[in-house]
Order: structure tokens, then sequence, then C-alpha cells
């Protein structure tokens, strides 16, 4: 009976980039400039559908690190204003299994001449799936990149 | 321009109910059911559609009689019958969008009863 369990979790990262919020916010809206960094690992293999950036849209990605299981990203947008907010709900699956299911909440605020940008998580971690601060770091790397797409 | 902005939040709330499990995730995944308790005290509920399974997306209008304001999308993520659900939900007030959430709940046996968790 233990095996449906959720943990839940929140974390925030705030970053600040030298861009205006409106090539911040691009980097999240169009789907060329989002592949430069909102990438899995170049040793694994990857595949990207098409990504509905619109209030209902949807993305989907998948890769799997060699010789793993296929981890799966599936998003559904649910509030954009531009150049200041997203907020999607996204899950992740590795293999058959649904390993989360999470809020994203991304704020672009001036500073300056540059960004602030605040990524929200809140997540629940399913069925003993334990994440041990995994997907924090994972975001905080995806934040790396996206400051080097930005340089 | 309009003042944009955003505040997080997160609560849990348990409670006990003489109900066994089954009887208690019926109470959210049976139209019928969900019907008898889902809008409170003298609130009522204008329009209203159904659509619980994975991927299912669902609408509810409501607020005080002669005024139904608000309105709910919630799309289930997950379900595990008899155990779980997880379920996004946006609402909008005259059609401003005031809050987007993530909602678990669970469902547990607890001595003939169940045990339920909202976060």
């Amino acid at each position: 009976m233990s095996k449906h369990t959720a943990v839940h979790g929140t974390f925030a990262l705030e970053r600040t980039f030298p861009s205006a919020p409106e090539r911040v916010f691009q980097a999240f809206a169009d789907p060329k400039a989002k592949a430069r960094w909102f990438a899995a690992p170049a040793d694994w293999e990857q595949s990207r559908g098409k990504m509905e950036f619109k209030v209902g849209g949807k993305e989907h990605m998948s890769g799997a690190p060699p010789g793993h299981q296929q981890h799966v990203f599936d998003a559904t947008y649910l509030d954009i204003v531009p150049n200041q907010r997203i907020v999607y709900v996204y899950e992740m699956h590795i293999g058959e299994a649904k390993i989360s299911v999470s809020l994203a909440t991304i704020e672009f605020k001036p500073a300056g001449k540059g960004t602030k940008l605040v990524l929200t998580e809140q997540g629940v971690f399913l069925d003993g799936y334990d994440d041990a601060g995994s997907r924090e770091r994972g975001t905080k790397g995806l934040l790396d990149q996206l400051e080097a797409a930005l340089r | 321009m309009t003042r944009r902005s955003a505040r997080h939040g997160s609560f849990v709330l348990e409670r006990s109910y003489r109900a066994v499990p089954a009887r208690l995730f019926a109470a959210w995944a049976v139209p019928e059911q969900r019907q008898r308790w889902n809008v409170h005290g003298s609130w009522v509920v204008t329009e209203e559609t159904f659509d619980f399974r994975q991927g299912g997306e669902e609408l509810k209008r409501f607020g005080p009689p002669g005024d139904p304001v608000h309105v709910a999308r919630t799309r289930y993520e997950d379900i595990v019958p008899g155990r779980r659900i997880v379920m996004s939900s946006t609402t909008r007030v005259r059609d401003v969008l005031t809050s987007v959430t993530l909602i678990t709940v669970e469902i547990e046996p607890a001595g003939t009863g169940s045990r339920l968790a909202f976060t």
C-alpha cells in the first residue's frame, strides 16, 4: 500500500542577467532561442516536440542518458504575460513511471539595464522517486546554460 | 499598464473520514457526488463540465447567487484510483487570472475509515 507516495517540495532560484527583460523573455518564448539552453546534457540522445508558446499550449521533450531509460518532459502553459511572467505545469516521466508534477512560475523584473529572473517551482515527487534536491540542481544547471546563451 | 505580481504559497490540510478510501475517492471522481459538496455556503455553480481522467480538463463557473464571477479550469495530471489525484487549476475572477495552483489529494486507509491530505 505504501507504493503510492507523494513528497512535496518547493524551491526558488534568482538570477540577474545583463540583458533586458525582453531579451531574457525571448529566450523562453522563442523555440529556437529556447533550444539553445533548455536542453539535456550533450551526450544524451534527445528529441524535441513542437513547442506551442501560448496559454493552453504544450511543450514536449525527451532524452535518455547513454544506456538509460528515457526521461520525458511534458508541459502545459497556464499563464503568459509578455516580458513579465510565465506559469506552466509540467510532468516528468522516467521510462513508464511518472516521477513528478510541478508548477513553475518564472518572473522577469527590470534590474537597472538588466533583468532579475525569479524561478519558483512547487512540485510533488511520486511513488518513491527520491529527488533529494536533484531537480533544484538540474534547474540551476539550466540557468547556467541560459546565462551562457544570453552572452 | 496593469500592475503584475506573483506571490507564492503552499498549505496542507489533513482530515479523517469514516468513509472507506474508495467512497472518499468517488466523492471526487463521480460528477453527481462531487456536485454535492464542491461549492461552499450559499454560493452557486452555474456551469460545470466533468472530465475526470488523466489529461482531462474541466471548467466550473461559480460565485454568489446572481453573480457567478469565478471561473476555475482544472487539468488532471495524475490519477491513481482510490489513492491519489494531482491536478493543476487556474482561477479567474471577472476574466482576470487570480491564481494558478498545483493540488495533490492523497487518500490513505486509516482504521475503518480514511485519512485525506490536501496539499
